[in-house]
């Protein structure tokens, strides 16, 4: 059982490959554009909401083509990056880690955004007070106490990473090796009759996969309690 | 000295405020809730900007609409010390003690007198979560304290305790107002607060200054008296715990013009204090009396006599410098026949006088 074939460890390691590098893009982005929809007030804020928010509301499939028409090696973006950096991300394992980060942003941006909304925003005033700039009450207040979404956010990035499938497919192929995750793989093996072993092999890879993954939130998430001093005792 | 211009609209609460407030001693902006009290240390401090106005703090422009200068909340160098606290909750108390301190612009910090004048010494290492209420409260003072500032505001710092906490915090309050010599302005919608802490006295209602000067003018104006809904009239006397003290259980308080004495032991030997009498606990004789338990007789001269619409008239007494108000009845002032001028005797019970 635990002798692992080639397609299961490539499709191992590139699902942990293309779910860390997913979350590592979604991060920083989530983190600025969470802070720029709860702070900042511009005209046309709706619209950065709304288009953060698209691939929720739209199916994969639809997602996976758009990325296609503009990534693709003849797509607007896709021709100028192959022309001017030799980048080609169309059918290679960096499109599946940017197909997996645009699905998964909206979960990011959503769970940092709650967590900087229902801060108290006097905290980074009296901040302000104390004679801390913006940036030094961004760095030592708003950053520090948005962790529990920060790190909510990242979980839910890198589950919905782990099992990205239809912008995947639609955009970077099932290719062995390159682009193929394990939810790739699994759909591969169930469209060939037969013999289910496989594919529930598979299964169990993911499913382990899953819960160290829930485990290593929960240990985390307990840390950041711990330090941001949750535990109010009333003086009554 | 602060000199503050602005007009401020927000909703429906207007405010137009024209007022200068002295760099010395404490500042106490009184009036009802949405009289405009913390909207006004708000704009001073640069959390709410005005529509229009100029505001100088000493030499420094804060807000000048004219020039468009509108300096930033952190470079305005001011102490702020919230209502709630405000306690960065995923810090120590020595590392929130240190968040201004680190930015001051004098580094020679009196972080140690601070933290034994605060008693905070025993909770530098404890989370604000497992912090009492007066504790956190201590903690914010000293933090807003350490950041060096020009001027301390503070946004009713005991509203959120309740009465024994209260108690505990006051005093100290005092002391830093005593000790550290850095101008306070004070928001208060309690009484006990302006009495004790006030040198200056700004009544606000509806974004409206309706009065201001020093305290012991201000404490008896009738606008005070319309802002509580009543009319009493309060003498606060400044005066100093005489050396010899202590005899037979009571505390000797001089002030210019003679002395009283007061049920209380532990007032300190040369200490500052302020007393507060009530015009009701004063009562008037025209001859000393001899066989009584009263055990303050002040020689008094009538300064002023106020007729009420009720039954009784409060009588103004000049006792040396100080003024002291008496209410007795119509009836018992034509009795005596007090005319401005009358030399009297003031009679006041040693349990009427609240030393602070």
């Amino acid at each position: 059982m635990f002798n692992l074939t080639t397609i299961e460890i490539d499709a191992f390691y590139l699902t942990l490959k293309v779910a860390f590098f997913s979350v590592a893009i979604c991060l920083p982005l989530g983190v600025i554009t969470a802070f720029t929809l709860s702070r900042v007030n511009f005209p046309g804020k709706w619209l950065l909401d709304g288009l953060v928010h698209l691939p929720l509301v739209m199916p994969p499939v639809v997602v996976g083509y758009m990325l296609l028409l503009l990534l693709g090696r003849r797509g607007v973006l896709g021709s100028w990056l192959y022309d001017t950096f030799d980048i080609t991300v169309a059918f290679t394992w960096k499109g599946a880690a940017i197909a997996s980060a645009v699905m998964a942003f909206p979960l990011m941006v959503r769970a940092i955004r709650l967590s900087l909304d229902t801060m108290d925003r006097g905290l980074e005033v009296a901040a302000r007070t104390l004679g801390a700039s913006r940036t030094i009450v961004f760095l030592s207040i708003t950053l520090p106490l948005s962790l529990p979404g920060i790190l909510t956010g990242t979980i839910l990035a890198f589950a919905r990473s782990l099992g990205e499938f239809g912008a995947t497919i639609t955009f970077v192929s099932n290719i062995p090796g390159e682009t193929q995750t394990i939810p790739l793989a699994l759909y591969n093996f169930t469209q060939i009759p037969g013999d289910q072993t496989p594919a529930i092999r598979l299964l169990t890879i993911s499913v382990v996969i899953a819960f160290a993954a829930l485990i290593a939130s929960d240990l985390l998430a307990r840390k950041v309690k711990n330090r941001l001093g949750t535990k109010f005792e009333e003086d009554q | 000295m602060i000199s503050a211009e602005f007009v401020v609209e927000r909703d429906d609460f207007f405010m137009d405020i024209k007022l200068e407030i002295p760099s010395t001693g404490a500042t106490v902006l009184f009036g009802p809730s949405g009289s405009g009290k913390t909207t006004f240390i708000n704009v001073l401090s640069g959390i709410i900007k005005p529509i229009s106005g100029l505001i100088k703090v000493g030499n420094a422009t804060f807000f000048d609409s004219e020039n468009k200068i509108n300096l930033p909340i952190e470079k305005r160098g001011i102490g702020y010390v919230f209502q709630d606290g405000r306690l960065f909750p995923h810090m120590s108390v020595e590392e929130n003690l240190d968040f201004g301190r680190k930015r001051s612009h004098d580094k020679t910090s009196r972080k140690k007198e601070i933290i034994e004048l605060l008693g905070l010494g025993q909770l530098l290492q404890r989370k604000p979560s497992t912090l009492s209420g007066g504790e956190r409260q201590r903690t914010a003072i000293g933090r807003a304290i350490l950041s060096g500032p020009s001027f301390l505001f503070m946004d009713e710092p005991l509203a959120a305790l309740d009465f024994a906490r209260k108690q505990e915090i006051l005093p100290y309050i005092a002391i830093l107002k005593k000790n550290l010599k850095i101008p306070i302005i004070y928001v208060s919608h309690q009484m006990e607060e302006v009495v004790r802490l006030a040198d200056h006295l700004v009544l606000l209602e509806n974004g409206k200054i309706l009065n201001h000067g020093q305290i012991f003018d201000v404490i008896n104006s009738p606008s005070l008296g319309t802002l509580l809904g009543k009319d009493d009239k309060t003498s606060l006397i400044n005066c100093h715990v005489d050396k010899e003290n202590g005899k037979d259980g009571l505390s000797k308080l001089v002030f210019p013009g003679g002395y009283f004495l007061v049920n209380q032991r532990n007032l300190a030997p040369l200490e500052n204090v302020r007393i507060e009498l009530k015009a009701q606990d004063v009562a008037l004789a025209l001859e000393k009396p001899v066989a009584t338990s009263i055990a303050n007789i002040l020689g008094a001269l009538v300064a002023k006599i106020e007729t009420s619409k009720d039954t009784h008239c409060d009588v103004l007494l000049s006792v040396g410098n100080v003024s002291i108000w008496a209410r007795i009845t119509q009836q018992s002032a034509s009795r005596l026949g007090l005319k401005i001028g009358s030399q009297v005797f003031a009679l006041i019970k040693s349990a009427a006088i609240r030393p602070f």
